[in-house]
């Protein structure tokens, strides 16, 4: 059940434009950045970009399309996630699968998933695109796995947030705009406690943790905490979504 | 079942007590989590990773270690990341020591702060530790900075003493020697004048003695000098011809001859013929002056001339030369008060003396102007620099850790001239792919339209 929950929401995505139009964007930034961070690694290269030290390909590209690519996600997951829980009860379609024989869980994880699936592909394309430079040049694999990593861990918590976030309203562009403004805090809660980089609240911030995935590193502190903001958020969904049930 | 009030407050109580337990559990594992953590470097060459030196010394280094740069703002429209490629420099460090705070500043929003610290280059870092502190320019290399921060750890401060005593010793002061000591005081020097008392006990420990030849020695203090000198210690000598003449031992054994008459370039000679600074610009192949490009000012010059006995074992190489950049250009340009004949080669006004006594070497440098400790003279940074580079030599405080930079494999990237796939590849992420997925997408509203 759980896959024909998946299939079904990536067929949707695909049948509509938006899918195909994020896609595009999505394709258009990281093209324009990527040919303009080459050129600007020329330079670098030629000396004539000062830098404190030296300075690999792999680095200079990954980090403008890695680092990018997190902020376009942060527009494009509530705009994706708002259509699935969110448009399913304004269209009525929600009571519809809450009585149909599958579990809440399975509901909630299909729909997560097929976003997180859908998101993938983006990843994937990106990964592609930076790979085909080990044709010129010796690329730095590890680096660009760490970062692969951090950025779909990064995209899971987003979409997890965003996922909760359209349980609780019947308005898909509140669920949009809220999920929105949820996620920018997250992501810059450190930049909130800039004095002070030791509070709890700055250690909840992604991006303080998406920072040494950035650098290609892999910690298992910043792991858990994107696997746990996901687990538990999807937990708050289902939950959401049970209390609806029963209380309609 | 059927439900009633009963058992629906049974499921709402059950619901919300398993809530808390998942949020507790989350929070706990988070925790956990936080604790105990395992990292690891997937980069090649493990670039982000500090060299084991580096990090048995940051080990060593308890306290927190506060960085300030001067950097100016990043222009990310032009590509410029000069700041953010040095906060992730400085990451590699705070990852291995966390209390090691980084503040970065613009020189142009903060000038009196950055005229304070002597800033004289974009991307100047400021390393304070232990109420210590030491400059550190770009480029910046694990090595360059890993040495600075051994040069900072020493907690035993090194001993400097001033001779002779009546040399005014106030680290808050300007004025005087006042902003000498409170220069090496920064650096990590422990400067002392050796009062009568104090001659005996601190003779034995002494590395380094500052003479001052400004004042008069009187006849305990030429004996310390020379019993100082006769031991193996190393010896800052401000001279002049007469202080010279008051210590002829030291001056015999150094082989060391002091021009009566003070330097004077033709370019420093006012309309009225009254004399002001001369300005040296030409540096031996040194440890002292290597790479050492500025201009030092001096206001009293005194030439110098080095020949020790052979005996002696002393090598002596003439550190600074005077107005060397206009010898060629006329013979005009140099002459002395006193002599009528022009002087037409440049005048050695500061030379290094180093031998081997017993196990340890011996350094001496000797400078001919006793001004050039002064609080004017200080203040030229290049005059600052010289005394700060002087010490380190001195002190034996040069680079003793050797770290190998990490080799980078991706740092050259050869795309064949003939080959028309890197283009090929350009044009395609650029333009093709998003034009056939923009394409598609008018193609699906366009249809979802029509349907």
């Amino acid at each position: 059940m759980l896959f024909q929950v998946i299939r079904k929401e990536i067929k949707l995505l695909f049948a509509s434009y938006i899918g195909w139009g994020m896609l595009a964007m999505f394709a258009l930034v990281m093209g324009v950045l990527y040919t303009q961070s080459l050129s600007e690694y020329m330079q670098v290269m030629l000396g004539h970009v000062p830098t404190v030290e030296q300075i690999g390909l792999t680095k200079y590209i990954g980090a403008n399309l890695f680092g990018s690519a997190s902020l376009i996600m942060l527009v494009f997951i509530p705009l994706l996630s708002m259509r699935l829980l969110a448009e399913e009860q304004k269209n009525l379609t929600m009571a519809f699968m809450l009585s149909a024989p599958i579990s809440l869980g399975e509901i909630v994880l299909g729909k997560f998933l097929s976003l997180i699936g859908f998101l993938m592909l983006m990843l994937v394309y990106l990964v592609l695109i930076i790979c085909i430079l080990n044709l010129w040049t010796d690329m730095d694999f590890g680096y660009i796995f760490a970062n692969v990593l951090g950025l779909a861990l990064l995209v899971s918590s987003f979409s997890a947030i965003s996922l909760f976030i359209s349980s609780l309203t019947r308005q898909p562009i509140l669920a949009a705009t809220l999920s929105f403004l949820v996620l920018i805090l997250f992501l810059f809660l450190d930049q909130l406690f800039e004095q002070q980089t030791n509070t709890i609240w700055a250690s909840l911030s992604m991006m303080q943790r998406y920072k040494s995935f950035a650098v290609g590193l892999l910690n298992t502190a910043d792991i858990a905490f994107y696997l746990l903001v996901s687990g538990a958020f999807i937990f708050f969904t289902i939950r959401t979504l049970e209390h609806q049930r029963v209380y309609g | 079942m059927k439900l009633n009030q009963q058992s629906m407050m049974g499921w709402v109580m059950h619901t919300k007590l398993f809530l808390v337990m998942m949020l507790c559990l989350c929070l706990l594992l988070g925790y956990v989590a936080n604790q105990y953590f395992w990292r690891v470097d997937l980069t090649q060459n493990s670039r982000n990773s500090l060299s084991q030196a580096s990090v048995e010394l940051l080990a060593r280094m308890p306290s927190t270690i506060q960085v300030t740069v001067f950097a100016s703002k990043d222009d990310v429209t032009n590509g410029d990341k000069f700041r953010q490629s040095m906060l992730d420099f400085m990451a590699r460090y705070q990852r291995v020591k966390p209390n090691i705070t980084l503040r970065i500043l613009s020189a142009q929003e903060t000038p009196t702060l950055a005229r304070e610290e002597n800033i004289t280059v974009d991307g100047e870092m400021v390393v304070n530790y232990q109420q210590q502190s030491m400059h550190i320019v770009p480029p910046l290399n694990e090595e360059r900075f890993t040495n600075l921060l051994l040069r900072l750890s020493r907690s035993e401060s090194r001993y400097v003493g001033v001779l002779p005593s009546l040399t005014q010793v106030d680290q808050h002061s300007n004025e005087g020697r006042g902003l000498l000591i409170k220069t090496l005081n920064r650096q990590g020097y422990t400067v002392k004048k050796i009062a009568d008392n104090e001659r005996l006990l601190s003779a034995a420990n002494l590395g380094t003695l500052i003479l001052d030849a400004s004042m008069a020695l009187d006849n305990n203090e030429t004996a310390f000098v020379q019993q100082h000198v006769a031991r193996g210690g190393n010896l800052l000598w401000l001279v002049d011809h007469q202080s010279a003449d008051n210590l002829a031992v030291l001056t015999e054994q150094l082989g060391l001859k002091v021009s009566g008459s003070i330097i004077k370039q033709q370019a420093s000679v006012t309309e009225d013929g009254a004399h002001s600074q001369v300005y040296a610009n030409y540096y031996a192949q040194h440890a002292i002056t290597q790479q050492f490009s500025m201009k030092t000012v001096f206001s009293a010059a005194h030439e110098l001339t080095g020949k020790p006995p052979l005996q002696q074992g002393w090598k002596v190489t003439p550190l600074v030369l005077v107005a060397s950049a206009h010898a060629d250009a006329s013979q005009q340009a140099f002459h002395k008060t006193s002599v009528s004949e022009p002087v037409i080669v440049p005048h050695q006004v500061v030379l290094a003396y180093e031998r081997q006594v017993k196990e340890k070497m011996q350094r001496i440098v000797v400078i001919g102007d006793t001004r050039f400790l002064d609080q004017p003279s200080l203040n030229h940074v290049a005059n600052k620099q010289l005394v700060a580079n002087i010490m380190q030599w001195l002190t034996f405080d040069a680079i003793k850790l050797t770290i190998k930079p990490k080799r980078l494999n991706d740092v050259n990237m050869i795309v064949p001239e003939q080959s028309i796939l890197p283009k090929l590849v350009g044009y395609t992420v650029q333009y093709l792919i998003p034009a056939v997925l923009m394409f598609l997408t008018f193609y699906v509203l366009h249809r979802r339209r029509k349907s």
